[in-house]
């Protein structure tokens, strides 16, 4: 409850609505991929369509980062904020309570958009290879988001998590589409090479731990009461 | 005047590359209300912002209420209403966020009153049909907002940064009434220490002055005391040659003069013909910023 505490006190309530927004339109991007003929004849619209079921997995993975990137942003020097959350009672204890929280809920909601994208796909009888590879990015980029959480230029910031999307939506484009053009598709390389994925996964989850605990460590030494903390 | 401080600064300093706030010795009077009166970049804020546990200080000593030093102790801050300029809260907060946050951040904070103190503002309160975000209100309501927020819990020192900056005439004349009420019903156990620059309207609202100048104290007092310490002179053109020893700053035209002096000086400069008045805040702030200026 203390963690959820402070989670909102850098938000003020808990940002339900965006997620429930977004939520509902992985759902009707899933469906809408899936319908036969959609694009038929409109060279754009199968363009759309085909990018669209690339994406939209590691895309739903993303939104749990955005709530990572709100709270890092508010405790950012030079945004409107700041002074607040800095000058309030036990303010280093709220901010590493709200990583941990802002941590363990871009896990939740990332699975939360993943598992709808998947219900649907499964359903619907589409290839699940993007699901796959956006839960496999969902705890690298939320580790990356608390390793370039404390940087100063949120330019910065931003860049690196700029990197990973594009790297993942780089990947997504070799391997996701794969099934459609009747190659291996990416769940059939993890099916039959278990090993990669669990080293896949297991490097992802290392980033993600090493991610918290830096970040965690950084909010004491940048807003503890250390005489040389800025 | 043997008063209590309620903030003891003792060679307090802040480094940064190209600005050195420091040393700085002050006392803060308890039970008073502090004005901090510079230029641009004198270094109030900084100073504000150390005083508050926003950013750290390099070397000195700070003492608050005769007992505490650590400004992370979170018992320390509930005792202080910390309010900065209009960027205090995030842009995306509407009034109901400040009030689901604060509420989370200080014990005191009473939700009603904060409400109440909105509506008698007159900005948007959490009880607004569709309360709008600070980015969408102007600087003059996101102050207000703000100064409802810090009103609106018990505090013993009230540290406001640039409190009548951005507010009205009118706003700025009921912020210095609501100071008052601060004070009063602290019963001399409460303190505030603001900065302004607004100084002929925030006049009523200081009772103690500290004037700042490229990082340093250049002067500071019971404005009541400074104001026995200082005249302002004028006179004729043909007077000032003789009466510019005397002055501390002054300015001149081709007819007149006027300028800063101390009261000591008042007979001697009666002789020259050079008449003198008691100076108004204002006066004595432009004087002894202008003479710190003239001797950097």
């Amino acid at each position: 409850m203390r963690y959820i505490k402070s989670f909102r006190l850098f938000f003020g309530r808990m940002p339900l609505r965006p997620i429930a927004v977004f939520g509902a339109a992985m759902a009707v991007f899933s469906v809408l991929i899936a319908i036969p003929d959609l694009a038929d004849g409109e060279d754009f619209l199968a363009g759309m369509v085909e990018g669209m079921s690339v994406m939209i997995g590691t895309v739903a993975s993303m939104v749990g980062v955005m709530l990572m990137i709100g709270l890092y942003n508010s405790c950012s020097p030079e945004t409107p904020g700041y002074k607040y959350f800095r000058s309030i009672p036990d303010s280093v204890g709220h901010l590493r309570r709200g990583i941990l929280a802002a941590s363990v809920l871009s896990l939740v909601t990332g699975a939360v958009l993943l598992a709808l994208v998947g219900a649907i796909s499964g359903v619907m009888g589409l290839d699940m290879s993007g699901v796959v590879l956006g839960a496999l990015l969902l705890p690298l980029a939320t580790g990356a988001c608390n390793f370039t959480g404390f940087f100063r230029r949120s330019a910065a910031r931003l860049g690196v998590l700029f990197v990973i999307m594009c790297g993942s939506g780089f990947i997504a484009g070799f391997t996701v589409g794969n099934a459609e053009e009747e190659e291996t598709s990416l769940v059939e390389i993890f099916s039959q090479n278990k090993c990669l994925l669990m080293v896949v996964f297991a490097v992802s989850v290392v980033v993600y731990i090493a991610g918290l605990v830096y970040a965690v460590c950084q909010a004491k030494r940048k807003w503890g009461s250390e005489p040389c903390a800025r | 005047m043997d008063n209590n401080s309620c903030v003891s600064i003792k060679g307090l300093t802040k480094k940064y590359s190209k600005f050195t706030l420091g040393a700085l010795d002050i006392d803060i009077p308890e039970g008073f209300s502090t004005a901090l009166i510079g230029a641009n970049g004198a270094g109030k804020t900084t100073l504000i912002d150390i005083l508050c546990g926003v950013t750290h200080k390099t070397g000195g000593e700070v003492v608050y209420f005769n007992a505490e030093t650590d400004i992370g102790d979170p018992a320390l801050r509930e005792r202080i209403g910390y309010c900065a300029s209009t960027a205090f809260f995030p842009i995306g907060f509407t009034a109901r966020d400040i009030a689901a946050s604060m509420e989370i951040a200080y014990s005191s904070f009473d939700r009603e009153k904060f409400a109440e103190l909105c509506e008698k503002f007159e900005v948007d309160s959490e009880h607004t049909k569709k309360p709008r975000p600070m980015m969408k209100q102007s600087d003059g309501n996101r102050m207000r907002t703000c100064l409802a927020a810090v009103f609106a819990r018990k505090s013993d020192l009230l540290v406001l940064d640039e409190p009548g900056s951005s507010l009205d005439p009118l706003m700025r004349d009921r912020l210095c009434d609501r100071m008052r009420e601060y004070l009063d019903d602290g019963e001399g156990r409460r303190s505030i220490i603001f900065s302004t620059h607004n100084i002929a309207d925030m006049e009523n609202a200081a009772d103690y002055a500290v004037f700042m100048d490229r990082g340093r104290i250049i002067e500071q007092g019971f404005i009541e005391d400074l104001k026995e310490k200082y005249i302002i002179v004028s006179g004729d053109a043909g007077d000032f040659e003789r009466a510019k020893s005397l002055l501390l700053s002054g300015s001149h035209n081709r007819t007149t003069f006027d300028g800063l002096a101390l009261a000591e000086n008042a007979e001697t400069l009666a002789a020259m013909g050079v008449d003198s008045e008691t100076p108004t805040l204002q006066q004595l702030s432009v004087g002894l910023l202008k003479y710190a200026e003239e001797h950097r």
